[in-house]
């Protein structure tokens, strides 16, 4: 299955909430994080946020690093949200891309992973309108959410 | 309340726990992309609300 192909080891930290992993190529290596944070007046949601740590302890979440490894580090996200889940089963995550670009990036890996996810997942899409709706692909979507399923 | 489904244990080999990470959740960019979240989640529960 493409979500249980190889990952980067992490960290987490105490709260775990944050995940840091390393990207390695032979050009470079790029220290990435994974951040969950509640959405302020509802305790059900976090939010998710990745992006590369700079020197200022600040993160960067605008630039392609293109260290050809994006399957990896996709994979090593969804490791997080295991992760996440197994610790808090009865939470939310949502997201939203950094740029219109990096929406529709995550909208395609949705897409592509869709199959795979169903069967941990309910995935909907909110559109900017503040619609939504269980996930369909190819829509126009501004935001993501995802819940663990329910037990039949 | 249902039940959530059990999704495949993490591997303790693969991740270690680090005290010293402190959270990122104050970083000026996850506040910005939050108050973002935060409007269009409420937008989206108004909506819900005036439809039911």
């Amino acid at each position: 299955m493409e979500i249980d192909k190889p990952f980067y080891p992490y960290q987490l930290s105490e709260d775990a909430l944050r995940f840091d992993f390393y990207s390695v190529s032979n050009s470079k290596r790029i220290h990435k994080v994974v951040q969950y944070s509640p959405i302020p007046d509802n305790e059900t949601i976090f939010q998710l946020s990745f992006g590369d740590l700079k020197n200022d302890n600040t993160l960067d979440f605008l630039t392609v690093s293109d260290n050809q490894d994006m399957k990896k580090v996709l994979a090593t996200v969804i490791q997080t949200i295991f992760k996440f889940f197994e610790l808090k089963p009865d939470k939310i995550i949502v997201f939203i891309g950094s740029t219109e670009t990096r929406t529709r990036l995550y909208r395609i890996i949705i897409n592509k992973l869709l199959d795979e996810m169903k069967l941990y997942f309910d995935i909907m899409g909110i559109r900017e309108d503040g619609s939504r709706e269980l996930f369909i692909q190819n829509q126009q979507y501004l935001a993501f959410l995802i819940s663990l399923k329910d037990e039949k | 309340m249902k039940n959530k489904i059990t999704p495949p244990k993490t591997d303790p080999s693969t991740y270690t726990v680090n005290t010293s990470l402190k959270s990122l959740a104050n970083d000026p960019f996850i506040v910005q992309q939050r108050e973002k979240l935060r409007t269009l989640l409420n937008k989206s529960k108004a909506l819900e609300l005036q439809n039911n």
